[in-house]
């Protein structure tokens, strides 16, 4: 079918995945978003400019509900969260050029820490903007809040995710002195 | 003293225009109230150049990445749903056309007396009124399973 819709749900997989924070609960997601987005009445069409907000809406919404869910067994969470990062640095471990890929590495691990270790609400707001690039206006409306608001918002979670930034730096010093 | 102060108002008026800012969110007043205070600000020049690094980083940053099969299973799955739908719906328009026309012709036909009509309008009917709440328990009952499939 229209691989503008397949490149969408590639994309929006990457939000559900960061706010769940687990790939295969992020994967349910994505397939219920999708079938609500094929099949609900109120859905924009597929080529519409409002779809892909909307589409967003939904997968971001439904990924609320997971993490809901899944945080009545945030025991089972906690441990896929450290077998993810064993198995970064064992893939870091592997490579041609482990020094410069350390390096990078621990860059990338310290700014996924620093993600994570921030609210569900600050973390996707700052994905929203940074990385899927939706202007003010398309995020006011994927998360249901008023469009004078999001700047503000945006803000303050910016600012989070650089103190958590700085502490996570911090530590990581700290543990390479020991 | 004095200065400091006002300088401080300053960097609170400004505080989170610099995200709009750095998204290019402003507009031209704004803009420029930012940018005048920005000559004047090391400190308020120092979190634009974080925020923009930080925006950086993630913006290049590695993301999960979607399993193809997933992919594959939801396109195709969407493809034969809209046929699915055609599909359906041609079928009961039709349907509904010629249930019409049958009602329509029986109602009307002078043959058959009006006690005769009204008994098997009764009959018909409710039958219809049965078969169709029958499928409507189905169809919630199908939607709602379909959200129950949470893997344990």
């Amino acid at each position: 079918m229209d691989t503008r819709f397949a490149d969408m749900v590639k994309d929006a997989f990457k939000l559900a995945a960061k706010i769940v924070n687990n790939n295969s609960d992020a994967h349910d997601v994505i397939q219920d978003a999708a079938t609500i987005a094929l099949n609900h009445e109120k859905a924009p069409k597929l080529d519409a400019d409002n779809f892909k907000p909307w589409f967003y809406r939904v997968v971001r919404n439904r990924s609320i509900d997971k993490l809901r869910s899944i945080q009545r067994e945030q025991k089972q969470a906690a441990s896929n969260e450290e077998e993810a990062i064993d198995n970064i640095s064992s893939q870091a471990a592997h490579t041609l050029n482990p020094e410069y890929q350390l390096v990078k590495q621990q860059q990338h691990t310290a700014l996924n820490q620093a993600l994570i270790s921030i609210s569900v609400q600050q973390r996707e707001i700052v994905l929203l903007k940074d990385y899927h690039d939706f202007s003010y206006l398309q995020i006011a409306e994927i998360l249901d809040i008023a469009p004078g608001s999001v700047m503000s918002r945006l803000h303050r979670s910016r600012n989070a995710l650089k103190e958590a930034l700085l502490k996570q730096v911090k530590e990581d010093k700290h543990h390479d002195e020991h | 003293m004095m200065n400091t102060n006002s300088t401080e108002k300053a960097c609170h008026q400004i505080n989170e225009m610099i995200s709009g800012y750095l998204d290019n969110e402003l507009t031209q007043q704004q803009r420029q109230l930012v940018s005048l205070h920005l000559e004047s600000c090391e400190t308020c020049q120092q979190t634009v150049k974080d925020l923009e690094q930080i925006k950086q980083a993630i913006k290049g940053s590695e993301m999960p990445e979607m399993e193809i099969d997933r992919i594959d299973a939801i396109m195709s799955g969407s493809a034969s749903s809209a046929l699915q739908t055609f599909a359906w719906s041609m079928f009961i328009i039709g349907l509904g056309i010629l249930l019409a026309f049958v009602v329509l012709e029986f109602m009307f036909a002078s043959s058959t007396s009006t006690s005769e009509k009204i008994v098997s309008s009764l009959i018909w009917g409710g039958l219809i009124g049965v078969f169709l709440s029958v499928v409507r328990q189905q169809w919630t009952a199908r939607k709602t399973d379909k959200y129950k499939g949470v893997k344990l």
